[in-house]
C-alpha cells in the first residue's frame, strides 16, 4: 500500500492543522490590532464647527493615540456633537475636569484632537458623560482656572507646529548647509585653505599676473591696429571725395587723355611688339614641328650614345682593374636594350 | 421543426428538473451527513488527502511565484507615485480576496473535480453503483456526500495555504532585492487585513468547492452506460464549474463591495 494512503490520516491531520494554526493566528494579530475584543469607553463633546473633524480621528495625549472619534452629528442648536471613544488602556486619564480641545489649521496644514485630563481628582469620568471642548464655556473656565494638565505652550498652534516641524528642520538643515558653503568660499578666497577651491584660486591669482605682463604688448598691437585704420579711413575718404584720385585720371588734361591723344604712335609701337611676338611664336612652332619629326632619329642617337658611354666605363674600369694597374675587369651579364621605342614592346 | 424544439424543451426541461432534484437530494444528504455513523468518514479523509494534501505543492509554487511578482512589482513602481504602502493592500487584494480563491478552485476543478467525474462514471458503467444499491446503501450518499464535504474542506484548507505561501512566501523572495524589516512587513500586512478580506475569501472557497462538487459528482453520475460517456462527461464538468465559478465570484465581488 502507497505510504501517503496508510498514512492519510496523519497527513490531513496536519494539513488541517497547520491551516488552522496560521488562521488562528492571523486572526488573532488582526483582532488585537484592531482592537475587536477591547472595551472601549464611549464620551461626547460640543464644538460650534466640523471643521477638521473626520470619524476615527485620533484622540492624542501629549502624542499618543488614547482614542479616537466615533461619530459626530449637527444637534437641533446647530453644535456639533462629537462622540469620542477612549481605549481600555488610557481609561485613567479621563478624569473630571478634562478638556478637549480641536486644533485645526486655517491655511490646511491639517489639525489633531488633543485631550488634557483634569487635575483637581482622579475619579474617572462615568461613561458617555461630556468631556467639554476649549471653545466652551466650562472648557474655558477649566483652562483658565489652572486645573488642566496642559503642558506650557501646548495649543492649538502648537499641535499644528508639530505637524510644521519636520518641514523647518529641513530648511533649518539647508540654511546650515549653505551656511557652511558660504564659508567655505570665504575662507578660500581669503587664502586660508589649502583645498581645490584654495588652489583654484591660486592659480586664478597666477594667471592674472601673467595676463598683466602680456598687456603692454597688446596695447602695442592694438596701437598700430588704431594706425592702419586711421590710414584705411583717410584713403576711403580719398575715394569717396569726388575731386578725388579717378576724377584726376579721367580728367581731360590728365594722363589718359595724353595718352590716348598721340597720332597712334603708342598703338603702332604695340602692334610692332605683337608682330614680333608672333613671329617668335611662328618660329617656335616650327621648330616644335621639325623636333616632333626628328625624334625617333634622336632616340637612337641617344640609345647609342649611352650604350658608347657604357662601354666607355667598361674599358675605363677595365683598365683601372687591370692586373697590372689594379685588379681586372669584372664580368657583366650583357643586358641589351631590345626595343627601340616603347610602343614596340608587346605585353 | 417546431417537434424538434419541443423535444428539445422537453429534454432541457427533464435535465434540469433531474439536475435540480439530484441538488436538493444531495443537500438533504449533506446536511445528514455528520450524524451518520458509516463509512463516510473515511471516504471523507481520503478525499482531502487527495484534493487537498497532494495539491499542495502546486498551490505552494503557484501562490509564491504571484507573491513573488506582485510585491517585487510594487516595490518597483509604487513607490515612484508615493504609494508604497498600497503594495500590502494590493497583496490582500490579489492574493486573499481574488486570486487565492479563484486560482485555487481551477487547480482543484482540473485535478479533483475531472477525477471525480470520472471515478464516478466509470463505477456507473462498471454496475458499482447498482451494487451499493442492491445491499441498501445510497451511492450519493456514501459516494457523493463525503466528496462534496472533502472538496469543500480541501478548498477552504487551500486558500488558507495559498495565502500562507503567498504573504509570507513573497516576503523571503522581496528580502532578497530589498531590506525589509519582517515585523514592518507583518504589521504592514495586519493593518492592509480586514475583516473583510477574510470573510470574503472564506466565502469564496466554500462557494467555489460546493460547485466544483456538485457539479463533478452530478456529472460523474449522469454517465448512463458507455465508456465513451466518461470522457464527454469529464468535459462538460470541467467546463460548468470553471464557468460557475467565475459567475459565483463576480456576484461575489459586487455583493460584498456594495
Amino acid at each position: 500500500m502507497k505510504f501517503g494512503f496508510r498514512h492519510a490520516d496523519k497527513f490531513v491531520g496536519l494539513f488541517i492543522l497547520v491551516a488552522v494554526v496560521f488562521l488562528g493566528s492571523a486572526l488573532v494579530v488582526t483582532s488585537i490590532n484592531r482592537r475587536w475584543f477591547a472595551r472601549d469607553y464611549e464620551y461626547f463633546t460640543r464644538f460650534t464647527s466640523a471643521n477638521g473633524l473626520s470619524v476615527g480621528m485620533p484622540l492624542e495625549l501629549r502624542g499618543f493615540e488614547i482614542g479616537k472619534i466615533k461619530s459626530y452629528t449637527l444637534n437641533a442648536d446647530n453644535k456639533v456633537d462629537v462622540t469620542i471613544v477612549i481605549y481600555d488602556t488610557y481609561i485613567d486619564k479621563a478624569t473630571e475636569g478634562s478638556v478637549i480641545e480641536l486644533a485645526v489649521s486655517p491655511i490646511g496644514l491639517g489639525g489633531g484632537l488633543n485631550f488634557y485630563p483634569g487635575t483637581v481628582s482622579d475619579r474617572i469620568l462615568d461613561e458617555f458623560s461630556y468631556i467639554p471642548s476649549n471653545k466652551s464655556a466650562e472648557g474655558k473656565a477649566l483652562l483658565m482656572s489652572d486645573k488642566v494638565d496642559k503642558p506650557d505652550g501646548e495649543d492649538a498652534i502648537a499641535a499644528i507646529m508639530d505637524n510644521i516641524n519636520p518641514i523647518l528642520l529641513g530648511v533649518d538643515n539647508m540654511i546650515n548647509s549653505l551656511t557652511g558653503i558660504g564659508n567655505q568660499v570665504e575662507s578660500a578666497l581669503a587664502g586660508n585653505q589649502a583645498t581645490p577651491l584654495g588652489g583654484m584660486l591660486v592659480n586664478l591669482e597666477a594667471t592674472t599676473a601673467e595676463l598683466n605682463t602680456l598687456l603692454p604688448a597688446i596695447d602695442a598691437i592694438l596701437l598700430e591696429v588704431a594706425k592702419m585704420s586711421r590710414s584705411l579711413s583717410l584713403l576711403m575718404v580719398e575715394l569717396e571725395d569726388p575731386t578725388g584720385l579717378v576724377p584726376t585720371l579721367l580728367d581731360p588734361s590728365g594722363s589718359l587723355e595724353t595718352m590716348l591723344n598721340d597720332d597712334n604712335e603708342m598703338y603702332g609701337y604695340i602692334t610692332s611688339i605683337l608682330g614680333e611676338i608672333q613671329t617668335n611664336l611662328e618660329n617656335l612652332s616650327s621648330m616644335t614641328n621639325d623636333l616632333k619629326g626628328i625624334t625617333p632619329e634622336l632616340n637612337m642617337v641617344l640609345d647609342e650614345t649611352t650604350g658608347a658611354i657604357q662601354e666607355g666605363k667598361k674599358v675605363l674600369e677595365g683598365l683601372s682593374n687591370n692586373p697590372l694597374l689594379r685588379g681586372g675587369i669584372s664580368e657583366e651579364a650583357s643586358a641589351d636594350y631590345q626595343h627601340a621605342t616603347l610602343r614596340d614592346e608587346e605585353f | 421543426m417546431i417537434e424538434s424544439v419541443g423535444r428539445w424543451f422537453r429534454e432541457k426541461l427533464t435535465g434540469f428538473s433531474y439536475a435540480f432534484n439530484f441538488f436538493l437530494f444531495l443537500l438533504k444528504e449533506t446536511a445528514h451527513f455528520p450524524w451518520n455513523k458509516r463509512v463516510g468518514f473515511k471516504v471523507l479523509i481520503m478525499q482531502i488527502y487527495f484534493t487537498g494534501v497532494e495539491a499542495l505543492s502546486v498551490i505552494a509554487l503557484i501562490s509564491l511565484g504571484i507573491g513573488a511578482v506582485i510585491i517585487i512589482q510594487g516595490i518597483a513602481i509604487l513607490p515612484m507615485f508615493g504609494q508604497g504602502n498600497l503594495m500590502y493592500t494590493i497583496l490582500i487584494m490579489v492574493i486573499t480576496r481574488e486570486l487565492g480563491p479563484l486560482l485555487t478552485a481551477f487547480i482543484i476543478t482540473a485535478r479533483s473535480g475531472s477525477a471525480i467525474t470520472t471515478e464516478l462514471g466509470n463505477m456507473v458503467i462498471s454496475h458499482e453503483i447498482e451494487a451499493y444499491l442492491s445491499i441498501g446503501i445510497h451511492p450519493v450518499s456514501y459516494l457523493g456526500v463525503p466528496r462534496l464535504y472533502g472538496v469543500i474542506l480541501a478548498m477552504l484548507f487551500l486558500n488558507i495555504y495559498f495565502n500562507l505561501f503567498g504573504l509570507l512566501g513573497s516576503y523571503l523572495v522581496a528580502s532578497f532585492l530589498h531590506d525589509i524589516p519582517f515585523t514592518d512587513y507583518l504589521m504592514n500586512l495586519v493593518l492592509a487585513l480586514t475583516p473583510a478580506d477574510i470573510i470574503s475569501t472564506f466565502l469564496k472557497s466554500i462557494i467555489f468547492g460546493f460547485i466544483i462538487a456538485v457539479v463533478s459528482i452530478y456529472y460523474g453520475f449522469n454517465v448512463n452506460r458507455a465508456v465513451t460517456e466518461v470522457p464527454q462527461n469529464t468535459i462538460k464538468s470541467i467546463g460548468m464549474s470553471i464557468t460557475l465559478c467565475i459567475i459565483a465570484d463576480a456576484i461575489l465581488v459586487v455583493v460584498t463591495r456594495l
